[in-house]
């Protein structure tokens, strides 16, 4: 059976990127690496879309790379245009979205917009990282990367350009590949076999928990796996890629699984969003103290990652629970504290197990919400409204 | 001068040793050093020697020496 013509393409493509980055220097290498990409990006994603639809897609990314470009090093109002410009474009599409308007698809929308933002952000901190519009292009567009991220730095990308991933690592990155693919066509589907679109029945009390874990496995070995090719690629090609993942299930909060999964939305969220506020906070409202006020900016942080996943009650409760883990696990009080005092006999262990089991199922509920589907969140919504109608 | 003054206030918001902190100094060798103890002790910073970090300088910062550096461009010292 012959390679579907999309992989073709996307070794094609990356291979041509691959040899470009190696081999090439200065401008013509960022020039062939953007190329590259950008027809691999079309040949898998908008070659059957209609003919106007990737111009205009790539011309609002140029417009956002030119603004960077001319802003994002200054210390005054222009350089938000430059940061925020990316955002507005993607709020502009989710919003058009969401009001039942058919939109095109706009593949990989979220992850150029927040690498933009965050080229942005990088830029204003270290001028330094400041580069060519085709490197900006190129590593907006980067095709491993290009539909589910990681948001990888630029500053990787610039570090990879004088020392690149070694050649010798190829064997390891090619595992790395091949267990990327074993991730997605082998333990995804046996994962959702148990989630609760599958055998088990999320209704029933005996078998919610078994599919809200199958749930959580079926999303983290897919998007996990698709994450292993996209930094196994771009290590071959010679760009070091972010990890996206780092055993989240051995943490024991919701913090610290939000350090080791999806890290690179994460400290994307982070440097934009939780740190920038909390220091405002901070500075501004003193009285707040610092517990409510890292509370707040987690609610808020984790508030905006809920709805950029969608506009429905879902994602709304989604984003206020992961925003109420983070906080109780900043400022929380520890429920098991008492068990400290036991340590010889195992309490700080049966302490660690405890919260371990707590924070798998609450985020195997959490995933669960996200992958609910319109009729059951049409059930959601007609519970909440009857409760505030009594 | 800076670096006394500043790995004093790093070894109380971490509860380690002075002598235990060096240039070469990461967040991720002292334990508790994370995100969020991170603006706990840029405020700190901030209080004890009357300067203000930008949002990319605090994010920028790798090690012990990049904050030193830092202090000393925003003082003059």
């Amino acid at each position: 059976m012959l390679p579907s013509f999309d992989i073709l393409i996307f070794f094609a493509a990356t291979a041509v990127g691959a040899a470009a980055f190696r081999w090439q220097t200065g401008r013509r290498r960022a020039v062939v690496l953007a190329v590259s990409s950008l027809v691999g990006v079309w040949a898998i994603f908008f070659a059957t879309s209609p003919i106007w639809v990737f111009p205009t897609y790539v011309s609002c990314a140029l417009v956002a790379i030119a603004a960077i470009s001319l802003w994002a090093h200054e210390e005054t109002w222009r350089y938000w245009i430059a940061f925020l410009l990316p955002i507005v474009l993607l709020v502009t599409y989710k919003a058009i979205l969401a009001t039942g308007m058919s939109l095109p698809a706009f593949v990989g929308i979220s992850y150029i917009t927040f690498r933009l933002s965050y080229l942005a952000w990088e830029i204003n901190g270290d001028p330094d990282l400041r580069a060519s519009r085709w490197d900006y292009f190129a590593h907006a567009f980067f095709l491993p990367s290009f539909l589910v991220g990681p948001i990888s730095p630029f500053r990787a990308y610039c570090e990879s350009k004088s020392d690149p991933v070694p050649l010798q690592e190829g064997t390891a990155l090619l595992l790395r590949a091949i267990l990327g693919v074993a991730k997605i066509s082998v333990f995804a589907p046996v994962a959702a076999q148990f989630g609760s679109n599958g055998y088990s029945d999320l209704y029933h009390p005996t078998s919610a928990g078994l599919a809200m874990l199958g749930n959580l496995f079926y999303l983290y070995f897919d998007f996990s796996g698709l994450c292993d090719i996209a930094i196994a690629a771009g290590g071959i090609a010679g760009i070091r890629i972010k990890e996206n993942f780092g055993r989240p299930f051995l943490q024991t909060n919701i913090r610290d699984f939000w350090n080791h999964w999806h890290i690179s939305l994460t400290h994307f969220m982070r440097d934009t969003v939780y740190m920038p506020l909390l220091m405002t906070l901070m500075r501004r409202a003193p009285w707040l103290g610092f517990h409510i006020s890292a509370a707040i900016v987690s609610f808020v942080m984790f508030f905006l990652i809920g709805i950029w996943h969608g506009s429905t009650i879902n994602f709304v409760l989604l984003g206020l629970l992961y925003g109420f883990g983070v906080a109780w696990a900043t400022s929380g009080p520890d429920l098991l504290k008492w068990l400290d005092p036991f340590e010889s006999w195992g309490g700080v262990a049966a302490k660690n197990t405890v919260k371990w089991a707590v924070n798998l199922m609450f985020m195997a509920g959490c995933v669960t919400l996200m992958m609910l589907e319109p009729a059951q969140v049409a059930k959601i919504q007609n519970a909440f409204g009857q409760l505030f109608s009594r | 001068m800076i670096t006394d003054k500043l790995n004093q206030i790093i070894a109380e918001c971490f509860k380690v040793e002075t002598g235990n902190i060096t240039r070469e100094t990461t967040a991720e060798q002292v334990p508790g050093w994370d995100s969020i103890s991170h603006i706990r002790l840029i405020l700190q910073v901030e209080k004890a020697f009357n300067v203000r970090f930008r949002n990319q300088e605090i994010g920028k910062m790798k090690n012990v020496g990049d904050l030193v550096d830092l202090i000393s461009e925003k003082t003059g010292g």
